[in-house]
């Protein structure tokens, strides 16, 4: 019996395995799209860059923030919102490539913003009223690492 | 009529050159393929003690920008070398070893690959000197800006582009040449055996792929000395068009040597050689088409991402096929010889390698990739990867070659065997907490590149760096036997006049 499984293995076992990975691959890649496309993925929830995350129309109520990522710090650095409401920041950078990535009890916001191009995120403030800090993500030069800002949900 | 014969001078530079390239030049296929994976051991060294001295300046989450020019002039050194020359001379390294080991291929144009080997160090110091401050990626407009180098200046920030485009330039004729040279001198005929097969393609890819990078340096080059526009969006494409590829050359070209010694010391033949083979197509073709997934939290539209995941990931079914090649083959052999330093440190390879691709499936989804793009997770894969198939397999080849070169005189002792036998997984089981501590910090959002962190990270640095230095110590034990091989064979044989058999 086990000399059975060893020779169908030997003669088998890597187109199986091979065809296994395939379907993994198309499972994955299927999911991954129809997420993008439908716009429930976790980063299309967030906003992917280039507004196709932003939902049409915005939800009533919508905070539209427009901030400027600069070397090294933002304007504004602070978003005032109230628990639970619709957020979209419009992100602009007046030098060099930074980043934006706020963690959520809901999941992660993370893009990067290039100059020429603004990038979009979308979120809902969470529920709990407390202070969240977001940060750039990408390297950007010294001061890298003294890059934040806060959401304020009050 | 020779050039000894045309001048007769007392004193010919001519004459004078010939007996310096005799005399200081490797003249055999053998002896250059170690010119470049020792010189890339070197390299290794550097790199390694500045991440060591790095993480160092990480274990206080309160840095100020005061130590900032240090720390990323660190950063950069670690970067630039891994990436601009430490891979490429492993890769050709190990491809001028398969050719010859397994093919009697050899090299002819020796002085020409000796001086561009040279002329690609010079280079390299040439960039560094600069003291840029810009990791690896050198993204525009970022690493255009003067404030982004310490010693270079105003239009001088060009030399360190140039340095780099004179390092690939050198770099991508050596490897056309190897490639050219082994094709041509080879004699036997009907198919390429596996490891020259695979390390020959990567070695070729090198040829393929370095061009983009050569372009993209000289766009930045002309960026500074004639202000042409340099767009970011474009610019990152064209990097990643070579920064891409240039992570799979010294991984799939050790890949061969696995498929062909891992049976060896299995004791039986490799698993579907068939599927070994068709596999290096789609590893080469996919290594070349996945590159935008370094870009997903990027402003591009939804129809790359969509392609840029699809082919990532097929890729990694290409890297699948590879794990069960060599899996099964040791799975269903009755032992494996793990007595063999080389036995030992293939193994090892291949199994960081399963564990450092693993979590590194869900960097390709569009949908999960945010949660952990530029932060210590992705750190913590790409590093796992190099610590296992790259440089762990680079040790099984290296220790091969060394062996076969300088064996026969100078025999590793008892003594040296056991430290590099100890070296190989202290290396290894330290690197592994190092990764895993890395993903996970990365996974709970700690950013990377950052000199100051939220102060809950602090453990995670602490085992970064304490298990960083024991790995370093693993280095130290292989360096030395090698080092005293190679001081004992020297001696052997230019002073005692031993005679090779
Ligand atoms: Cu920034
Ligand atoms: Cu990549």
């Amino acid at each position: 019996m086990g000399m059975g499984a060893a020779s169908w293995i030997k003669k088998h076992g890597e187109l199986t395995w091979f065809l296994v990975l395939l379907v993994l691959v198309g499972i994955f890649a299927t999911w991954s799209l129809e997420e993008v496309v439908s716009g429930t993925s976790t980063n299309y929830r967030f906003g992917l860059p280039l507004a196709s995350g932003v939902p049409r129309p915005l939800p009533n109520g919508t905070l539209v923030v427009n901030i400027t990522a600069y070397q090294w710090g933002y304007t504004p650095d602070v978003i005032v919102a109230k628990p639970g409401q619709p957020v979209l920041v419009v992100l602009h950078s007046r030098d060099v490539v930074h980043g934006f990535l706020l963690k959520l009890p809901s999941g992660t916001v993370n893009v990067d913003i290039v100059p020429g191009t603004l990038s979009y995120v979308f979120f809902y403030a969470p529920n709990t009223p407390g202070n969240y800090t977001w940060r750039c993500s990408e390297y950007c030069g010294i001061g890298h690492s003294f890059m934040n800002g806060t959401v304020e949900v009050i | 009529m020779s050039i000894k014969d045309s001048i007769r001078l007392p004193w010919s530079p001519a004459i004078k050159l010939q007996q310096l390239t005799g005399k200081y030049f490797s003249q055999t296929t053998l002896g250059t393929s170690i010119l470049f994976t020792a010189a890339g051991l070197v390299w290794l060294a550097v790199m390694g003690l500045a991440a060591l001295f790095f993480r160092l300046i990480l274990l206080n989450p309160y840095n100020t920008e005061a130590i900032a020019p240090i720390y990323y002039s660190l950063l950069t050194l670690h970067g630039y070398v891994a990436m601009y020359i430490l891979v490429p001379f492993l890769t050709i390294g190990i491809g001028m070893y398969a050719m010859y080991k397994e093919e009697g291929m050899e090299l002819t144009h020796f002085n020409l690959v000796n001086v561009l080997f040279w002329l690609a160090n010079l280079g390299m110091v040439i960039a560094l000197a600069g003291g840029p401050m810009t990791s690896w990626y050198i993204t525009p407009p970022l690493g255009l800006l003067q404030t982004t180098f310490n010693f270079y200046s105003g239009p001088a920030i060009a030399l360190t582009y140039i340095g780099l485009f004179i390092t690939e330039a050198c770099i991508t004729a050596v490897a056309g040449i190897t490639v050219f040279d082994g094709i041509r001198t080879r004699r036997n005929k009907g198919k390429l055996s596996i490891f020259p097969t695979y390390a020959l393609t990567f070695t070729a890819m090198i040829v393929f792929t370095t061009p983009f990078l050569m372009a993209t340096l000289m766009w930045y080059t002309l960026g500074i000395l004639a202000h042409v526009y340099v767009n970011p969006t474009v610019a990152f494409l064209l990097f990643w068009m070579w920064g891409h590829p240039v992570v799979y050359f010294v991984p799939f070209a050790v890949f061969g040597a696995l498929y062909a010694y891992i049976p060896k010391f299995a004791g039986r033949k490799l698993f579907s050689e068939k599927w070994a083979r068709w596999n290096l197509f789609l590893l080469f073709v996919f290594t070349m088409l996945v590159w935008a997934h370094h870009m997903l939290v990027w402003p591009l539209p939804v129809w790359i991402r969509g392609f840029v995941n699809a082919s990532t990931l097929l890729l990694a079914a290409g890297s699948g096929v590879t794990v069960l090649n060599l899996g099964l083959t040791i799975f269903l052999a009755k032992r494996y010889d793990f007595s063999d330093i080389r036995g030992l440190a293939y193994f090892l390879a291949l199994l960081g390698f399963i564990i450092a691709g693993i979590p590194a499936l869900i960097l390709p989804e569009n949908a999960l990739n945010p949660i952990v793009h530029n932060t210590y997770y992705v750190v913590g894969h790409f590093h796992l990867m190099i610590w296992t198939i790259i440089i762990l397999g680079s040790m099984g080849i290296i220790i091969d070659q060394f062996l076969n070169a300088f064996g026969r005189i100078a025999p590793l002792s008892n003594l040296s065997l056991k430290s590099i036998r100890a070296g190989l997984l202290l290396w290894f089981g330290s690197f592994l907490v190092v990764g895993f501590a890395m993903m996970a910090a990365g996974y709970q959002g700690l950013i990377r590149r950052e000199i100051a962190y939220p102060v809950e990270f602090l453990p995670y640095m602490q085992t970064m760096t304490i298990f960083a230095w024991l790995g370093g110590i693993g280095f130290v034990l292989m360096a030395v036997p090698a080092f005293s091989m190679v001081t004992r064979w020297l001696v052997m044989k230019y002073y005692s006049g031993e005679v090779e058999q």
